[in-house]
């Protein structure tokens, strides 16, 4: 017969119908157990009888004995005393024997006789009963008031008595034996029928247990065997989900028992270093994570409670590669929450690391680009600031070689030019210093500065500019303020920024006001400020909010990462810039920085600030051909 | 010819710049005056002789240009030697227009500024005995009745005594006498003489109404 689960319908659970089929086979068996019951209880009831009967009909033939035995002793015994002894035994022998006669045939709830029920006992019985019937008048017979009277009246007659007697006695003793050989034959039966009854009890209760037998093979057929099957089907089917799953994953996953020893690995993992499974089977994680990290992994693997904050781990490929990861722990216990080992999932981040170094490596290069430009701007005035000291050693030189070759010399008269033209020889070094100090890539150099230097630094390069430009420079430098922790080339570059805005927009003012004031002060919370004001044409009032945006310039020629740049670095140096419109239509830029700057700022630029995600790059506009001129 | 001595003045905002120039303007013997602005060199500049003026182009509130265009207005012309780092065009226009006479590019060689400066001090020592002459003669000429003025250009035209008797209407002894008192006033002792001192006044005054319409003294 087919076992299987029955092919289900659509949405058909085949749990319920396994369970639908266990409650029948359990009905099926309690009903079998039911009838078993109530066809064993009455013919176990008839089997408690038959052992009466038997014992009954046993017991007949030895009262009948007994029964010859008190009629003889009748017979001898010719005291009255005794004699009345002696009957009073014959009567209370057939008083019983005649009982149980009586209980065998018509049945007796004292004696516990169910009475005849077989044809062949009634029979048996049939044919004993004229024998039992002598018996019985006899023995009466024996005890009839004549015979007794006889006996009390003192010994009259008592010669005749015997003879009477033993005629009846005689009687007795002679269907005593037709008797017993009928009744020997009745037990006989009685016991066949008896040994009938056990018989079919045995046959019926095996055929109960048979059937209950098959039910419960029918059960093991019918619903074990389909459930298991369901249930390992199940379990495969779920075992292979989760396969499929931990094999998809696009991070990698090993499971450590808890010595620290792969037990398991997806596909990812093996690919991330290297290993077949079977290689990583048992080894030990030292094999695959970079050596600076082993203490870190085994610290975070010991931990048993709770999901630990995911942990940069560096695996070592087997080719020598190494692998970034984010890895995110799992602690694994047993039920009684014993430590069993630990789960990691992995997820590869080198691309993600090379990506964010290779931005911020543009983002160094695209300031470096900026400082360079800055510095293009200022070239000319640079050129003209290097000349200064230039021609001034030239013409000390010329002044020197004539005062020599006018003979009227005097090595004290040439002390004061050639001193002169040392100065001037360290000034011009001095510019070239700044200069190259500004234009180097140098990335993370972050150190103490004093902000005034770099202010000054920053306005003697863009002094010549200013000069030719016509604008006053005044300079307002505190004196208390505290060292800060920056990098040096990029705050300048800030400064940078911000000087040469002011100078494009000082360029059509009326030339006796064209200001810039640059002062330091101390702020409140012990930081220093620097703010670089000026009197120019200032920008419109909405400009502000997009005003450090990337691309946004309110100038024709402006590329619109100057202030992009500058805010980029002051916020990488944990500072805040902001800018207003001042009273008289001028712009106001503040940069603040905190002495002590970012505890981990290392000088790298961070790539994302500039693009920052708040304010969206308007790509659509980068790509136009003309440079973005909102408001020029 | 005069014997004043000749002075470079010397303007530029760069300390060392403005030294330097001293020291080597010294060192060949010249005598200089220098200045860190525009400003302070005209609170200090009387002309007394022949000068030029070494000034840097770009400094700060006034550049060299406007200090120039300022001398000029005036009247106070010197010839200026402009040191620039970078000549570029329209400056170069504006300083033609001004008349500007050198420019110097830096860097320079000290000599070649020398040389300069020793060519604009010889023009302007010309220039300033041109000028002390035009004065000499124009306060001769100064001293001259509007007559004798009137007699003087027919002189000059080569009228006789007769025909400018007859056009003054007086006799020719009287047009001897006011010739006589023309050569005193001119302090000339010949006709010869005389003729060639108006020539040369009014070649002089020609040319500074020419060069310089609101020149003056």
């Amino acid at each position: 017969m087919s076992l299987s689960i029955p092919p289900a319908e659509p949405h058909a659970n085949p749990a319920r119908t396994l369970d639908r089929r266990y409650w029948c086979a359990l009905g099926l068996i309690a009903a079998l157990m039911v009838f078993h019951q109530l066809l064993l209880q009455p013919a176990l009831v008839r089997l408690t009888s038959d052992a009466p009967v038997i014992n009954v009909a046993g017991r007949q033939r030895m009262l009948s004995q007994k029964l010859s035995k008190a009629a003889l002793a009748l017979l001898t015994v010719t005291e009255p005393q005794p004699h009345e002894l002696r009957r009073r035994e014959l009567e209370s022998v057939l008083r019983e024997w005649t009982q149980a006669h009586r209980g065998l045939r018509e049945g007796d709830e004292g004696l516990r006789l169910p009475g005849i029920n077989s044809a062949a006992v009634k029979a048996a019985f049939a044919e004993v009963d004229p024998y039992y019937q002598a018996m019985v008048d006899a023995a009466n017979e024996l005890l009839s008031d004549d015979y007794a009277t006889m006996v009390l009246e003192g010994h009259r007659g008592l010669s005749e008595i015997p003879s009477a007697k033993a005629a009846v006695v005689q009687k007795i003793l002679a269907n005593e034996n037709a008797f017993l050989t009928r009744m020997h034959a009745i037990v006989a039966l009685y016991e066949a029928e008896s040994r009938q009854h056990m018989a079919q009890l045995k046959i019926l209760g095996l055929l109960i247990m048979a059937a209950i037998l098959g039910t419960l093979l029918l059960v093991q057929f019918v619903v074990v065997r389909p459930a298991v099957q369901l249930v390992g089907r199940e379990f495969e089917h779920s075992e292979a989900q989760y396969r499929r799953l931990v094999e998809s994953m696009s991070d990698g996953l090993v499971v450590h028992d808890a010595q620290e020893r792969v037990q398991f690995a997806n596909q990812r993992f093996c690919e991330m270093v290297g290993y077949q499974l079977h290689e990583l089977r048992g080894a030990p994680a030292a094999i695959f994570v970079a050596d600076g990290n082993r203490r870190r992994y085994d610290e975070f693997c010991r931990q048993t409670e709770g999901t630990t904050a995911p942990v940069e781990i560096t695996l070592r490929h087997r080719d020598g590669r190494f692998i970034e990861t984010l890895a995110f722990p799992q602690p694994l216990s047993d039920p009684e929450g014993k430590p069993q080992g630990f789960m990691l999932i992995l997820t590869d981040i080198t691309v993600r690391r090379q990506v964010e170094q290779r931005n911020r490596e543009l983002a160094e290069h695209l300031a470096h680009a900026d400082r360079l430009k800055s510095m293009g701007q200022l070239a000319a005035g640079l050129a003209h600031e290097i000349n200064q000291p230039l021609g001034a050693i030239s013409n000390y030189a010329e002044g020197c070689l004539t005062t020599l070759s006018t003979g009227a010399r005097s090595d004290q008269s040439l002390r004061e030019p050639l001193q002169r033209i040392l100065k001037a020889a360290l000034r011009g070094g001095e510019i070239i210093r700044r200069v190259r100090g500004f234009t180097q890539f140098k990335p993370h150099a972050v150190d103490l500065a004093q902000i005034n230097d770099l202010v000054t630094d920053m306005d003697h390069l863009c002094s010549t500019e200013a000069r030719s430009k016509g604008i006053e420079v005044r300079l307002e430098l505190a004196a208390d303020l505290p060292q800060v922790r920056v990098d040096a080339i990029q705050i300048q570059q800030v400064f940078a920024n911000l000087i040469q805005n002011a100078f494009a927009a000082l360029e059509n003012t009326e030339a006796y006001r064209r200001r810039l004031t640059i002062r330091t002060s101390r702020t409140h919370e012990d930081g220093v400020e620097v703010m670089i004001s000026d009197s120019g044409c200032g920008f419109p009032a909405d400009a502000i909010e997009k005003l450090f945006e990337p691309f946004y310039s309110t100038r024709q020629e402006g590329t619109g990462l100057g202030l992009a740049i500058a805010r980029s670095i002051v916020e990488a140096h944990g500072g805040v810039i902001t800018a207003e419109t001042n009273s008289d239509g001028g712009a106001t830029f503040r940069c603040r920085l905190s002495a002590d700057g970012p505890p981990d700022y290392d000088g790298n630029l961070p790539a994302e600030s500039m693009w920052n995600p708040s304010t969206p790059v308007n790509t659509a506009a980068a790509d136009r051909d003309a440079p973005i001129s909102v408001n020029s | 010819m005069t014997t004043t001595t000749p002075v470079v003045y010397i303007v530029d905002d760069d300390a060392d710049m403005r030294d330097s120039l001293v020291y080597l303007m010294q060192s060949v013997g010249l005598v200089t005056e220098a200045y860190a602005s525009p400003h302070d060199f005209f609170q200090a500049y009387r002309r007394s002789g022949p000068a030029c003026l070494v000034c840097d182009v770009r400094m700060p509130e006034v550049s060299g240009l406007e200090l120039y265009e300022r001398l000029v207005a005036e009247g106070a012309a010197l010839p200026v030697i402009f040191m620039t780092a970078y000549a570029d065009v329209p400056m170069a226009i504006r300083a033609m227009k001004s008349g500007a006479i050198e420019f110097v590019e830096k860097p320079f060689h000290a000599q070649t500024l020398l040389e300069r400066v020793q060519l604009a001090l010889s023009e302007d020592r010309r220039r300033w005995d041109e000028k002390l002459r035009f004065d000499d003669l124009e306060l001769r000429m100064g001293l001259l009745t509007d007559k004798e003025q009137e007699a003087l250009s027919l002189i000059m035209d080569g009228s006789p005594n007769k025909a400018i008797a007859a056009r003054f209407d007086i006799t020719e002894r009287a047009v001897e006498m006011r010739r006589a008192s023309i050569m005193k006033k001119l302090q000339v002792h010949s006709l010869a003489e005389l003729i060639r001192l108006v020539t040369e006044f009014r070649l002089l005054s020609e040319n500074r109404t020419r060069r310089r319409p609101t020149a003056g003294g």
